[in-house]
């Protein structure tokens, strides 16, 4: 994207905004999705087909699902108790058939495109270890944009039905915007079709708030993308893309600096998406709560990138959990195995297999599985460890929730974060490993003062800029952590307050933007996945 | 009736905008409430006199509130934005004073109106023409303005900026500008970045804050920087373009892409207004010359009556050898093959607008010959690190 | 109620679960820990308990929890 991108976005969300106005309130959310749709097809061309086809299909399969739980409820008061088990069997049979049908054809596209090349390797590398001569064909496969983010949306709302958390959409037209809603066609965040879709479907007035607060933040956005991540993003692929020639420090340094990009340029991103639906008066689903001040990785991750970790428990993790072979699986271990383990043994088994999903959720190759079985190994020593750690709280008298240890388990934290963060961006496994070895072993650090070290894209200037926006990014979330949101402070404030804050971040961007003849393009990095 | 319907359509979006202050107010108590602005609490008040008539003077009164706001605000940052840009504008043409392109504009601290031809385009412009050349054949005076990858947009902007200085007889564009599109820079996009770039300073300048000094912030600027070789890039490197693919001719006419079309029309209308003379010229380019796009160059020429030359189909007779003439295999000329080139159009533009031989100008000679020095030293240079 | 108390303390020893009033926002139960609560409580009620009933509301208290269950057994 070049940086026209971002003021046509702008324009688009003006436009819109503006369309959506002159529109009688009952009819605004067609503005909506013929803005989806809009917006959707300009970037992805026939693609869009793919969009279509989970749309219909999980409106149909809902619409099924819906139906057959009526007809059930309809029923159930005339039966007696063992004829309305019975019957609810039936139900549930094929209420499974429909949802198995609705995730068959949306995961399946979803599988295909984006994993069948990754299997086709794998299945050849397999024959020709065994000593056959063959290969699987390769496909020149083009991911829909925004195709993780909608399939989950629909599989989430296919089982929710399922589950019969709230009646199906009877009309396709509601439906196709839930799927399409467009600040979160690119990068999420993953929406709940009972939060998101009454806010869609209801006329918003307008608001001095809900504008100003969503100017506001898609402005807050765009600093952080424009001018710490792109900035910040140079320096990172030069060391990345040749580690070997730097010492364990700059790798270091690259980590940090990498860790950087991926969050102000993720966060940055969907500040910008959440400020665009703001303005319409629509919240989306909060996707980070100030991740780097978690105290363990298994909270780090219930503060980063929330909508994909909550759909991944409720869709994955509870079902695996609760399914008939874990809970013999808890059982037999129950009777076998002292009470501590027993108890971790089902649960330790459905991580795992929440953990691959998440790897493998950001793209098919082997990084991204080790990627997730990285966290997982993690947040299993976190259980394995607890009742020693328990014990040796109840000992020393160290107070866990006291500042100091709070303020050690979040550097901690962060420190795993950046190894994780390295391993994301390392181009293959082996990279990762050699690198972390190089960090333990080639430490130097005088390259940190060598001039060789700014000359990589991201010269001294441009880390003081990083420095700088980082410190008023850390207070901002330290703010919030203590219970004060000062965007939202800002867009209620007076005149004066809302004005210098607004042409501040714009004067910022503009002259402090990392765009221009003297910087490449940079892309998001969520939107690949 | 239509215009009804707005007003009470208005008249709704304004309620929420009169409940925000209690909502705010309870939502986030640490913003006290003296703190909002009077007119909120006015438009309370306007709004609980029901009266038809005034509530319709109230909408009007919200609504042109607005636009006032907005006109504020981006008058605000419009002048901010104009103070910025002006700090951080090179203050001289030079690279080092952080002119972007500095041999495109070197024509600044040319004596005005000095300049009688004016060679404009992309990268194969600065490699082609050679205004030293043609100065010392035929003692007449030129510039050559080429940036890399330059638009026809971009052209048109240099242009104009170059008719504030200079009243040249001639313009000559070079028309594989015209073409960027096939390289993927016709987007809307970058057409409105680089438009956008070469209208706001700030834009084009933002990111100089890295290295402006205090005292230049706010300084007159003074183009000073004087080109040697008048906007060529000197370049005596070989590498030798092989097997040179035939020439043949077709009908087909390549279609221009929309913004590419959009600002070379831009260009002759500037042109006719300002009574110069433009013509088209395509220098020898193996890389990127098709007879589709020559085809297409002509329609343009014929319909607007304007001169076009095509090197292309001319290598022989100017005896372009494209195993010496070129620097990277066919892409770019030159010095030897800008020599060529230079020639033959300098007498064609002698003889079409008869232009006077001021070689025996003595002052005029002296400097030309300054910069001709520099130019052979530059040619020995380039030669000497291909060696 | 007893037994409910009994396994909470079995899964999260030292809190007393009588005065805690929200334990997925104090961070006492997270996901794992619901995930053991709930295979306990399935087995030693003998109710289903679906990914459904999986809601923060319900794990709010020792209280709603014992509804949770009461809901269940229905």
């Amino acid at each position: 994207m070049t940086y026209a991108s971002y003021l046509y976005f702008f324009a688009f969300v003006v436009i819109v905004y503006a369309v959506y106005l002159m529109v009688p309130l009952k009819y605004r959310w067609l503005v909506l999705l013929a803005a989806g749709y809009t917006f959707y097809a300009a970037l992805n061309g026939i693609l869009t087909a793919f969009l279509l086809v989970t749309t219909v299909s999980t409106y149909l399969c809902g619409k099924k699902i819906g139906s057959l739980q009526d007809s059930f409820n309809a029923k159930k008061k005339d039966l007696s108790k063992d004829e309305k088990k019975q019957f609810k069997a039936v139900i549930t049979k094929r209420k499974k058939l429909f949802v198995g049908l609705a995730v068959l054809v949306n995961l399946g596209i979803l599988v295909v495109l984006k994993y069948y090349n990754f299997f086709a390797e794998q299945v050849t590398s397999i024959i020709n270890l065994l000593g056959i001569d063959g290969k699987m064909p390769l496909l020149k496969l083009m991911l829909p944009l925004g195709i993780s983010y909608y399939t989950l949306q629909a599989i989430g709302y296919i089982v929710d039905l399922y589950r019969g958390k709230y009646k199906p959409e009877q009309n396709l037209a509601k439906l196709a915007l839930f799927l399409s809603f467009f600040p979160q066609m690119t990068e999420g965040p993953i929406g709940r079709y009972n939060e998101l879709a009454p806010q869609l479907v209801e006329g918003h007035h307008y608001s001095n708030e809900n504008f100003t607060g969503g100017v506001t933040l898609m402005l807050w956005g765009f600093f952080k993308k424009l001018v710490i991540s792109d900035r910040a993003s140079f320096m990172a692929n030069s060391i990345f893309n040749d580690y070997t020639s730097y010492s364990g420090t700059v790798i270091v340094v690259a980590a940090i600096l990498y860790t950087i990009q991926l969050y102000t340029d993720f966060s940055g991103c969907i500040d910008i998406m959440s400020g665009s639906a703001k303005i319409f008066g629509i919240n989306l689903a909060e996707n980070f709560r100030q991740p780097f001040f978690s105290r363990s990785v298994a909270e780090f991750w219930r503060r980063w990138h929330i909508t994909l970790g909550t759909w991944f428990k409720d869709y994955v993790f509870y079902p695996v959990s609760l399914s008939s072979p874990f809970m013999k699986l808890s059982k037999g271990a129950q009777k076998h195995l002292n009470k501590f383990f027993a108890s971790l043994i089902p649960s330790a088994a459905a991580l795992l297999v929440v953990w691959m999903g998440t790897g493998l959720w950001h793209g098919a190759s082997n990084k991204y599985i080790v990627y997730g079985l990285y966290y997982f190994i993690l947040i299993l020593l976190g259980m394995l460890f607890e009742p020693v750690a328990v014990k040796f709280f109840e000992k020393s008298h160290i107070n866990r929730k006291g500042a100091f240890w709070s303020g050690f388990s979040m550097v901690r934290t962060t420190v795993l974060v950046g190894f994780g963060m390295m391993l994301f961006r390392a181009n293959y496994v082996t990279d990762f490993f050699d690198m972390v070895f190089r960090v333990f072993t080639n430490v130097n650090f005088g390259d940190l003062v060598s001039e060789n070290m700014y000359s990589l894209g991201t010269d001294k200037h441009d880390f003081f800029v990083i420095i700088i926006g980082v410190a008023i990014m850390f207070i901002v979330a330290f703010l919030k952590e203590k219970g004060r949101n000062v965007l939202k402070s800002v867009a209620a404030g007076s005149i004066p307050l809302k004005w210098s804050v607004m042409i501040g971040l714009i004067m910022a961007i503009i002259v402090f933007g990392a765009y221009g003849p003297d910087y490449g393009v940079v892309d998001t990095i969520y939107a690949q996945f | 009736m239509e215009k009804d319907k707005t007003v009470n359509d208005e008249t709704k979006i304004k309620t929420p905008e009169t409940d925000t202050p209690e909502k705010t107010g309870s939502e986030k108590a640490n913003i006290s409430e003296d703190k909002k602005s009077d007119d909120k609490k006015s438009e309370v008040s306007e709004d609980k006199k029901s009266d038809d008539k005034k509530s319709r003077g109230a909408v009007v009164w919200f609504y042109s509130k607005k636009v006032i706001r907005f006109v504020c605000f981006f008058s605000i940052l419009g002048i901010l934005m104009s103070i910025f840009g002006y700090a951080l504008m090179p203050k001289n043409n030079s690279k080092e004073s952080g002119m972007p392109n500095e041999h495109s504009v070197g024509f600044y601290s040319l004596p005005e109106g000095s300049i009688d031809v004016f060679f404009i385009g992309n990268s194969n412009t600065y490699a082609a023409f050679s205004p030293v050349e043609i100065w010392r054949e035929y003692g007449i005076q030129t510039y050559t303005s080429g940036v890399g990858f330059e638009t026809t947009v971009e052209a048109y902007t240099m242009i104009k900026e170059f008719l504030k200085y200079h009243t040249p007889k001639a313009i000559v564009l070079e028309t594989d500008c015209i073409f960027a599109s096939r390289r993927g820079s016709d987007s809307l996009g970058e057409a409105f970045e680089k438009l956008t770039y070469s209208q706001v300073p700030l834009l084009k300048y933002h990111n100089r804050w890295k290295d402006v000094k205090f005292g230049d912030m706010f300084k007159e600027p003074e183009y000073t920087w004087h080109s040697y070789s008048h906007g060529q890039y000197v370049s005596a490197e070989v590498q030798p373009y092989r097997n040179p693919k035939p020439v043949i001719k077709t009908d087909f006419v390549e279609q221009m892409g929309p913004v590419s079309y959009f600002g070379l029309t831009s260009i002759i209308s500037l042109c006719k207004e300002k009574n110069v003379d433009l013509m088209f010229v395509y220098v020898p380019c193996a890389k990127s010359w098709k007879y589709q796009r020559h085809n297409a160059i002509q329609q343009i020429a014929d319909t607007n009556g304007i001169e076009f030359i095509d090197y292309n189909l001319m290598t022989d007779e100017i005896g372009l050898n494209w195993l010496k003439d070129t620097r990277d295999k066919g892409t770019h000329l030159n010095v030897y093959g800008a020599k060529k080139v230079s020639k033959n159009i300098g007498k064609y533009l002698v003889d079409k607008y008869s232009l006077k031989d001021l070689r025996d100008d003595k002052e005029l000679s002296e400097l030309w010959e300054k910069d001709y020095e520099q130019y052979k030293k530059q040619i020995n240079r380039t030669k000497q690190q291909e060696a | 109620m007893e037994d409910l108390l009994r396994i909470l303390n079995e899964v999260k020893p030292g809190v007393d679960f009588t005065k805690e009033d929200d334990l997925i926002e104090s961070g006492i139960l997270d996901s794992l820990s619901i995930i053991q609560l709930v295979t306990k409580i399935s087995d030693e009620f003998d109710v289903e308990i679906t990914p459904l009933d999986l809601v923060p509301e319900n794990f709010k208290s020792a209280e709603t929890i014992y509804e949770m269950i009461q809901n269940a057994e229905d």
